[in-house]
C-alpha cells in the first residue's frame, strides 16, 4: 500500500466518497447495496476496478482510490479505457491470452501479470477477474480486483538465486575433496607410502561426506536434525545397513566447526569398531544418542553416547593410542571438549562432550 | 610434498615468544599451534572472541588473529586491545573476498588461508621484529 493512502486528510476522504456516490449513481444498483459498495470501495486497499463487456472495447467504468494509487493515473485518464493500458513490454501475453478467454467464457480468472505504473515503474499484479451479472443473467460489469505482489516475486526469485548458488557450492565442493583426494593419492603413491595416503583419504571423504550432508541447512540459523549427517556418516561402516544403527536425539547447533569435529570423531569411531569393535561382525550394532546440556559456567554442549553391542568381547584399552585417537583426543581438548572410552563385555562405549559454541 | 616448509627439528625461530592464536576452527587451531610450539614459542589459545579477551591478561608478544570468529563475531574488540597495550599481530582469514573493507581497515599484515605453516612463523616474526627494531628480526 501506498504512503499516500495514510496521509489523505479528511477532506480528501469527503471527496472520495462523493466521487465514488456519484459513480455508483450513474451505475443502476440498488440504492442501499449503492451506499454500501461506495464506502466499500472507498475504504478498502485493494484496487478494484468495474469494466463493462457491453460497451464497445469494454472499457474501466469505476476505478476505486486504491487503483488510483497503485497504477499512479489520475481518474480521469482511466475511465473509459480498456485495461490494456497498464500492459507493457514484459507483460506476458500468455497471461493476457488466459484472461480474455475467461471473459470469452465468463469464467472467474486469477492471473499475475506484470504491468506498468503511469511513470514507467513496473509491477507484479495479482489480478482476480470475473463476471457481476444482470437478474436476467446476462454480463453486467466485469469485477476486477488487483493486488501488488511484487515483493512475493522477489521473495521467490531470491529463493530460486539461493538455491542455485547451493548447488553450485555443493557441486564446486564436491570438487574440492574430489581434487584433495587425488593429491594425497597420487603423492602417496610416487612416494611409496599408498597405505598411508588411503588413510588420509579416508578422512578426507569423512570430512566431505559431513559438509555436504550440512549444505542443505548450512544458510539457516538455529539448531538442526542431525539424523542425516549422522547416517550419512556411520552407514558406510554399518555391515548390516540400517539394521545396524539406531540413532537417537533431537536438534543440535551445525555450525561448521561442529561438522568437521563431528565428522572425525565419528569416522574414528566407526573405523576403530571395523577393526576391532561391533562393525567387525555382520550382526554388530551401534547406538548413538545425543542431547544438549547446559553445564556449570551456563555454556551449552553437546553429549554423545556411542555404545556397541553384539560384537566381540572388547580386550581393554589399547597398548599405544592409534593416530586416530591422538586426533580427536587433541582436537576435543583444543574445545574444552571431553572424551571418555568404557571397555565393557557387552560393547566399547564412549561418551563425548564438547561445547556448542565451538 | 617436499615444498612444505615446515620448521625440522631444532630450528626454533620463535623461541623466547608468546604468541596468542585465535582461532575458531580447532582443527586448524591444532595444526596451527603445534606448529608454533614446535617452532619453539609458547601459545596463548582461544578458541573464540570471548576466550580472545581473556587471554590478554598474558604477558603476549605478538599475535595470530582470525577475522571471523564464530557466526557473526569478528576479532576487532582484540585488534583494539592489543593496539592499546603495543602488541603486533598479523591477520589470517579464509574470507578476504566478504571482509576486504573490514580486514584493510584494521592495517595490519593479512595471511590467506588456508596458508603454508613457514609463511605463518615468518609473518609473526616479522610482525615482532618492525614492533621492536633490534629485536628477534631473524629470519633464518
Amino acid at each position: 500500500m501506498s504512503d499516500q493512502a495514510h496521509r489523505s486528510t479528511r477532506d480528501e476522504h469527503g471527496k472520495e466518497f462523493d466521487r465514488a456516490r456519484n459513480q455508483a449513481q450513474r451505475m443502476p444498483i440498488h440504492s442501499e447495496s449503492g451506499v454500501l459498495f461506495e464506502q466499500a470501495m472507498a475504504q478498502t486497499r485493494m484496487a478494484i476496478c468495474l469494466a463493462d463487456p457491453n460497451l464497445p472495447d469494454q472499457p474501466l467504468v469505476f476505478v476505486n482510490r486504491a487503483f488510483r494509487d497503485l497504477t499512479g493515473y489520475e481518474e480521469e485518464e482511466i475511465i473509459g479505457r480498456n485495461c490494456r493500458f497498464l500492459q507493457g513490454p514484459g507483460t506476458d501475453p500468455e497471461q493476457v491470452r488466459k484472461l480474455r478467454q475467461a471473459i470469452a467464457n465468463e469464467d472467474v480468472v486469477v492471473v499475475e501479470l506484470l504491468n506498468y505504473r503511469k511513470d514507467g515503474s513496473a509491477f507484479w499484479n495479482a489480478l482476480h477477474l470475473g463476471p457481476i451479472y444482470n437478474e436476467d443473467g446476462s454480463v453486467r460489469y466485469l469485477f476486477g480486483s488487483q493486488w501488488d505482489v511484487t515483493d512475493v516475486h522477489a521473495a521467490r526469485a531470491d529463493e530460486k538465486h539461493a538455491r542455485m548458488m547451493e548447488r553450485e557450492i555443493s557441486h564446486r565442493m564436491k570438487n574440492m575433496f574430489a581434487v584433495i583426494s587425488s593429491v594425497v593419492t597420487m603423492t602417496g603413491k610416487l612416494d611409496d607410502a599408498e597405505e598411508l595416503a588411503e588413510k588420509i583419504n579416508a578422512r578426507i571423504r569423512s570430512l566431505g561426506r559431513a559438509h555436504e550432508a550440512m549444505l542443505e541447512v548450512s544458510f539457516t540459523e538455529g539448531p538442526t536434525d542431525p539424523h542425516p549427517l549422522f547416517r550419512d556418516l556411520l552407514l558406510p561402516y554399518a555391515p548390516s545397513g540400517e539394521a545396524g544403527l539406531t540413532l537417537e536425539g533431537g536438534a543440535v547447533p551445525l555450525d561448521s566447526n561442529i561438522v568437521s569435529v563431528l565428522a572425525l570423531t565419528l569416522h574414528e569411531l566407526a573405523i576403530n569398531a571395523v577393526k576391532h569393535g561391533a562393525y567387525s561382525v555382520p550382526e554388530g550394532h551401534v547406538r548413538l544418542a545425543w542431547a544438549r546440556e547446559t553445564d556449570a559456567e551456563g555454556e551449552e554442549r553437546l553429549r554423545l553416547d556411542w555404545r556397541e553391542s553384539g560384537g566381540p568381547v572388547p580386550e581393554g584399552p589399547p597398548k599405544r593410542r592409534g593416530v586416530g585417537t591422538t586426533i580427536i583426543r587433541r582436537m576435543l581438548a583444543m574445545g574444552d571438549g571431553e572424551i571418555s572410552h568404557d571397555w565393557r563385555p557387552e560393547g566399547l562405549r564412549v561418551e563425548i562432550s564438547f561445547p556448542t559454541s565451538l | 610434498m617436499t615444498e612444505i616448509n615446515r620448521p625440522g627439528s631444532g630450528h626454533r625461530p620463535l623461541a623466547g615468544l608468546t604468541v596468542l592464536v585465535v582461532e575458531d576452527e580447532v582443527l586448524i587451531a591444532m595444526d596451527i599451534n603445534e606448529t608454533l610450539e614446535e617452532a619453539g614459542a609458547e601459545v596463548v589459545y582461544g578458541r573464540n572472541l570471548r576466550q580472545g579477551m581473556q587471554r590478554l591478561e598474558q604477558d603476549l608478544d605478538v599475535a595470530l588473529l582470525d577475522v571471523t570468529l564464530g557466526r557473526s563475531e569478528t576479532c576487532l574488540p582484540i585488534v583494539e586491545a592489543l593496539r592499546a597495550r603495543g602488541v603486533p599481530f598479523v591477520l589470517h582469514s579464509g574470507d578476504l573476498q566478504r571482509l576486504g573493507e573490514t580486514i584493510s581497515n584494521i592495517g595490519a599484515p593479512v595471511l590467506e588461508k588456508p596458508c603454508d605453516m613457514g609463511m605463518i612463523i615468518e609473518a609473526l616474526q616479522e610482525a615482532v621484529g618492525s614492533a621492536q627494531p633490534g629485536a628477534i628480526r631473524s629470519r633464518g
